[in-house]
């Protein structure tokens, strides 16, 4: 038996983890909570019109999502038909935690502290909802790569078949 | 309404009321063409919208929403890279 190769399960788990992260604010976020939109520092949703407005790139949102869980699934499909790789819950969990908390990461700075598109939750405190989000993201970054580090010793014996 | 003579409409009659049928075919089209809001008004506005949204710095707004995707994308590359270099060689059968 050899040391597997980890590289393609937390490349998967990296995409999977943006993914599906960015689908977790996407519905509790804009649509459950109604916090924010995409743009509803720019033009917020106070009439029909800038509703529709802020729902049109929500839609463009969800489906960059869509488009990064589904080649995270196409790369697990194909790492799973390897050999070598190992087959590691570990490494796929701490990987997606990880994907998840690095997009929560980029995106609040990007978005919220760059471009002010939008805050986490506009009005008095929003700076502390903001950085509190940026820290989420670090938090899950951490927690990732931790979980992560438990399935280093995994082995996969090469198949037969 | 068609006049008739001997039981018969007559010719011009029944061109006039054609053309009155299409001309009257023709103004509902236009009108609902032309008052798109009383006849659809939710579509209307999500017509808008998106007119709005490809009019006003869409290109700025949608590197903005891709920027964030790309960048988890290309650290997920990166580790996708990083594996293949310390993993195990000389053992990549396919099932």
């Amino acid at each position: 038996m050899k040391l597997a190769n980890r590289g393609p399960v937390i490349s998967a788990g990296i995409l999977l983890g943006c993914g599906l992260g960015a689908f977790v604010d996407g519905i509790l976020l804009h649509q459950l909570l109604q916090w924010h939109n995409m743009l509803s520092s720019v033009h917020a949703p106070v009439d029909l019109l800038s509703m529709k407005y802020n729902m049109v790139w929500d839609g463009a949102f969800h489906a960059l999502a869509w488009f990064v869980t589904v080649l995270g699934v196409w790369r697990l499909w194909r790492a799973g038909k390897r050999s070598d790789v190992s087959w590691s819950t570990p490494t796929l969990v701490g990987a997606a935690l990880l994907g998840w908390g690095a997009f929560n990461f980029v995106e609040g700075l990007i978005d919220h502290q760059l471009l002010g598109l939008h805050h986490v939750h506009p009005g008095a405190h929003e700076l502390t909802w903001d950085l509190a989000f940026l820290g989420l993201g670090v938090l899950q970054t951490a927690l990732g790569g931790v979980i992560m580090g438990l399935g280093s010793g995994d082995y996969r014996a090469p198949h037969s078949s | 309404m068609i006049e008739r003579q001997h039981g018969r409409p007559t010719v011009s009659r029944v061109r006039k009321a054609r053309w009155d049928s299409a001309l009257a075919w023709a103004w509902t089209l236009a009108l609902l063409e032309a008052r798109p809001a009383q006849a659809c008004p939710d579509c209307w506005v999500g017509r808008r919208a998106r007119q709005w949204v490809f009019g006003d710095h869409f290109l700025h707004y949608l590197m903005a929403a891709v920027l964030p995707f790309l960048l988890v994308a290309a650290l997920s590359a990166l580790a996708g890279t990083l594996g293949r270099e310390t993993g195990p060689r000389g053992d990549q059968v396919k099932r």
